[in-house]
């Protein structure tokens, strides 16, 4: 790259008036965006914090009531320790770079409490209480910025080089003096889009170490790499995007107009038009027929308590049916909650599938449009992508069955736990994808997007250094 | 040369300029398929809400008379549910249908939130747009605007041909009123029909009712003519500032980014950050704080039964001549419902607080204005919702005082063991709601009302001022 034309870009953009102007609107805009994912990350955490310590505290209020009956000896009221009343709480934690994206946090639950009283439609509560206005026009986060905004800052820096030179008659006064136009004009390119990427790096890098809050900073660190990585990669698509423009297009009204139309397609017509399709071709089933499900299922439940018992106890011949221990009440909710499981499971299932088909729609869409690649990708590695929540709402419902066929038996059978099952009861637990699998599950969409970013770099380099004729 | 015939050359000139711009006319005509498309698409999706939607209350109303026979309390905790009706607008502008509940569990106790976010099964986007005919004309119809007048008046300075035009003697006005009404017809014969065909086709002909559909659809096809006028205004006023099309274009686009794009967000962002909403633990302990104040006070259970005793001359609950369980449970509602009144009230005040602090940004953003005002004009905004769900509790207080009252006057000894049967759950009528109109509501809106018609002033203000500044520097140029 020329020296010259180094010093020339950084005296009279980066130094100057409108250069300091986009780089200071372009950090206010991301130490906002920083702040907003680090306040919300906080808000969550917080909340977890005390979900958790309000269900821990009955918990082991409940177990100190169940050890006195069993250590006292005398017959307790049946409604002391009773078995139904175990409750466990199912935390999902903000991911590593959580203050990178909110994502789907928004809209999505983070905590379940698993009780033998819960079933699976009614397990996840009280968490849709946002103002559907807020909701529909999205948050501010880095992963936005990233997306949405920053291609607009490199088309407003780049898309006149060299229009603008052309338009007052001094590109061909370069022309004459500068061995070569094609570096003059692609070291200005690259000088003005660097000094964006380097700002959107550096800040977030910053921000990274300063916003642990108690995440080992190495995985935050490892993360943010990969983070950075698919950043940089689709700032390379813009740039041989807006490059390639640059290139063949002489005016810069058409330069522009032309960037601004790829924009407006790549960022709000595709994931629009992709979502309207996936809607269209696999509509998820009716939440409301899912409700209906589980009110029938509740109300044949509560009329056939007794035939209910007697298939259960079939099933567990080891049982006897006393109404000694627990209260009656307790059996027919628990069998209740069993058929809302087993009559729901198709439709849960149905939903499942739903998702994957409507994934699929999106994972092509991702060929389509750069922007929900790099989307999925940065919300992934960030911890806010759909695709964990619904994993965490899957971990939830799994962990439910698990406590009723724990609790089921002592229920049914009208009988207590014993300290110890309890205590041997797995607690719990919600593993994360390793960033490999993370990465992984996106390699080719990140592979073509990067082949796609060299193609479009190699084509501009190649028609810039086309005769003189066609440049000037 | 009068007036009138000045006016007619210009006018006739610019609508010339206008259809020779390939460009424009080929995204006009892409922005007429798009925009009938989305339509259709919203009617569809409409109906298969409708479908659902009728489907689920036929349900409801079969497994409510089919629970059998049991104590009218439990039959309390079973309840029904209230599904929120989809307003014969959503599928032009589906406001925030898809992010508020579908339904209220109208159970004894509780005044619970409305649950099933349809938005929380789609996939997970940038949420910058959806295929709607609203969203299209609001976001991407101006785009299509700007790329159609950028060069108005920033190409004739460029051109040189606007020191001619102003060597003629021709008033400023007089340009701006002809550019202005080339433009209107122009681009208002590619977005006028656009908006109507897209309301037309949009709306079922079975769907949720509201009862003033035409002022409704009057006055949003209104509102979207006056945002338009005011985009046109916007980018004849930026085109006169600069003396390059380029320029014009950048800072139209840059105008076009700020309003549609970056003014919403941040807005809504600063609106959280202002009033934050509580978050699930919280909600979850006030509403049981709000929902339990007899049971955990002991003290007024006993000064209660006193009094009631009292009263009839008794001195023990078994004397009285009704069921005291049943009585004590309609208690129990009514100290509620006051502190659920205050729960909600504040969670609402709070919401509305925050969508004040949209209506600020929306002084930055007609955008923001109009799409207030049209999901208003839909009857998808929150405003509608509410209404939705204070019905639904409004239901959930009268199903709660007829079982209550029947265990009261039917129970006698038997207390808790006393059953219904299906006799009783006839009578409970099912949900049903309606949008409410327009007027009584129109105040909500007055401030984004008055944001557009502000704009319509200021546009063009903003243009006949920029046009003369042009004028007076190509003539010194």
């Amino acid at each position: 790259m020329s020296t010259a034309a180094v010093k020339l870009e950084t005296k009279t953009f980066l130094l100057a008036l409108p250069g300091l102007l986009v780089l200071l609107v372009l950090t206010a805009l991301i130490g906002y965006g920083l702040f907003t994912g680090d306040e919300a990350r906080r808000a969550v955490t917080a909340d977890l914090t005390n979900f958790e310590s309000t269900i821990h505290s009955e918990f082991k209020q409940w177990r100190d009531d169940l050890e006195k009956t069993e250590t006292s000896g005398a017959v307790a009221s049946p409604y002391v320790a009773r078995a139904m009343n175990i409750r466990l709480p199912a935390t999902l934690r903000p991911g590593v770079l959580a203050d990178f994206a909110i994502g789907a946090g928004d809209m999505h639950p983070t905590t379940a409490d698993i009780s033998p009283w819960n079933n699976p439609v009614n397990l996840f509560s009280h968490y849709q209480v946002q103002n559907p206005t807020l909701l529909a026009i999205g948050r501010f986060d880095l992963t936005f910025i990233v997306v949405a905004l920053v291609p607009l800052l490199m088309i407003a820096v780049s898309f006149d080089i060299p229009g603008q030179d052309r338009a007052r008659g001094t590109l061909r006064l370069v022309a004459a003096q500068s061995p070569g136009l094609t570096g003059f004009i692609w070291t200005r390119l690259v000088v003005r889009n660097l000094a964006i990427w380097l700002l959107v790096i550096g800040v977030a890098a910053c921000a990274v170490l300063a916003n642990a809050h108690g995440t080992p900073w190495p995985d935050r660190l490892v993360r943010f790499l990969a983070w950075a990585a698919v950043a940089l990669l689709y700032g390379a698509f813009w740039f041989g995007l807006i490059a390639l423009a640059v290139a063949f297009l002489k005016r810069s009204e058409i330069v522009a107009a032309a960037l601004i139309a790829l924009w407006s397609a790549l960022v709000l017509a595709v994931p629009a038009l992709t979502d309207a399709v996936g809607d269209a071709a696999y509509p998820p089933p009716s939440r409301l027929a899912y409700l209906s499900e589980m009110r029938e299922a509740q109300s044949e439940a509560n009329r056939e308590v007794d035939r209910l018992t007697r298939g259960f106890l079939l099933d567990h011949p080891e049982l006897t049916a006393s109404e000694e221990a627990t209260p009656k009440f307790d059996r027919s909710a628990y069998l209740a909650n069993q058929e809302v499981d087993r009559r729901t499971g198709p439709i849960q299932a149905a939903f499942a599938r739903s998702r994957a088909d409507r994934r699929r729609v999106m994972a092509l869409a991702q060929y389509l449009s750069p922007a929900v690649t790099a989307w999925e990708a940065l919300n992934a590695l960030a911890g806010a992508d759909l695709e964990r929540y619904m994993r965490f709402q899957d971990r939830a419902r799994q962990s439910l069955r698990e406590l009723s066929a724990f609790v089921g038996p002592a229920v049914v059978s009208g009988q207590r736990v014993s300290v110890a099952d309890v205590d041997a009861f797995d607690a719990w637990s919600f593993p994360e994808t390793p960033l490999t699998r993370v990465l992984s599950g996106r390699a080719f969409p990140l592979l073509y997007l990067l082949v796609a970013a060299v193609a479009l770099i190699a084509f501009a380099r190649r028609r810039l250094r086309a005769s003189l004729e066609l440049l000037l | 040369m009068s007036g009138a015939l000045v006016l007619k050359a210009l006018l006739w000139k610019e609508l010339q300029v206008l259809l020779r711009n390939r460009t424009a006319v080929a995204l006009g005509l892409a922005l007429i398929v798009v925009v009938l498309a989305a339509a259709a698409l919203g009617r569809q999706r409409s109906e298969r809400i409708a479908i659902e939607r009728e489907g689920a209350e036929r349900t409801d109303q079969q497994v409510w008379l089919g629970q059998g026979e049991r104590n009218p309390h439990a039959a309390g905790h079973f309840s029904r549910y209230a599904f929120k009706s989809f307003p014969f607008l959503s599928g032009f502008d589906p406001g925030v249908a898809d992010f508020a509940g579908l339904a209220v569990w109208m159970e004894a106790h509780v005044q619970s939130p409305a649950v099933f976010r349809r938005a929380e099964d789609n996939g997970d986007g940038l949420r910058m747009g959806s295929v709607t005919p609203a969203w299209i004309l609001q976001v991407i119809a101006p785009l299509f605007i700007f790329v159609a007048l950028h060069a108005t008046v920033a190409g004739e300075r460029e051109d040189g041909t606007l020191r001619q035009l102003s060597a003629t003697g021709v008033r400023g006005i007089s340009v701006i009123c002809g550019k202005l009404a080339a433009s209107g017809i122009a681009l208002g014969s590619v977005l006028v029909p656009a908006v109507l065909a897209a309301v037309l086709i949009a709306a079922p002909q079975e769907a949720g009712a509201v009862p003033d559909p035409w002022l409704r659809t009057t006055v949003l096809v209104a509102a979207y003519t006056a945002y338009f006028i005011v985009i046109a205004l916007v980018a004849i006023g930026i085109s006169s500032l600069f003396r390059q099309r380029r320029s014009a274009l950048l800072a139209l686009v840059a105008f076009w980014v700020v309003g549609t794009v970056l003014a919403p967000r941040l807005g809504a962002d600063v609106a959280v950050r202002l009033f934050p909403e509580p978050t699930a633990e919280a909600f979850r302990k006030g509403l049981a704080e709000a929902g339990d104040p007899n049971w955990n006070d002991p003290e007024f259970l006993k000064q209660e039964k006193a009094r009631v005793l009292a009263r009839y001359g008794v001195d023990r609950v078994e004397a009285l001549p009704f069921n005291y369980a049943g009585l004590q449970l309609q208690r129990s509602e009514e100290r509620a419902s006051p502190r659920f009144q205050a729960f909600y009230g504040g969670l609402n005040r709070r919401q509305d607080r925050q969508e004040r602090v949209l209506r600020l940004v929306s002084l930055a953003s007609p955008a923001l204005a109009l799409s207030h005002l049209s999901a208003g004009l839909s009857a998808t905004d929150r405003l509608h919702h509410r209404t939705f769900v204070d019905a639904a509790e409004a239901h959930r207080r009268r199903i709660m005082k007829q079982l209550n009252t029947d265990i009261r006057d039917n129970a006698g000894a038997a207390g808790y063991d006393y059953i219904a049967d299906a006799s009783l759950w006839r009578t409970v009528e099912s949900f049903r709601h309606a949008s409410p109109a327009f007027t009584p509501l129109a105040r909500h809106y007055l401030p984004s009302v008055a944001v557009l018609l502000s704009y319509l002033a200021a546009g063009f203000c903003f243009a006949l001022w920029a046009f003369s500044r042009a004028v007076d520097r190509s003539a010194r140029a």
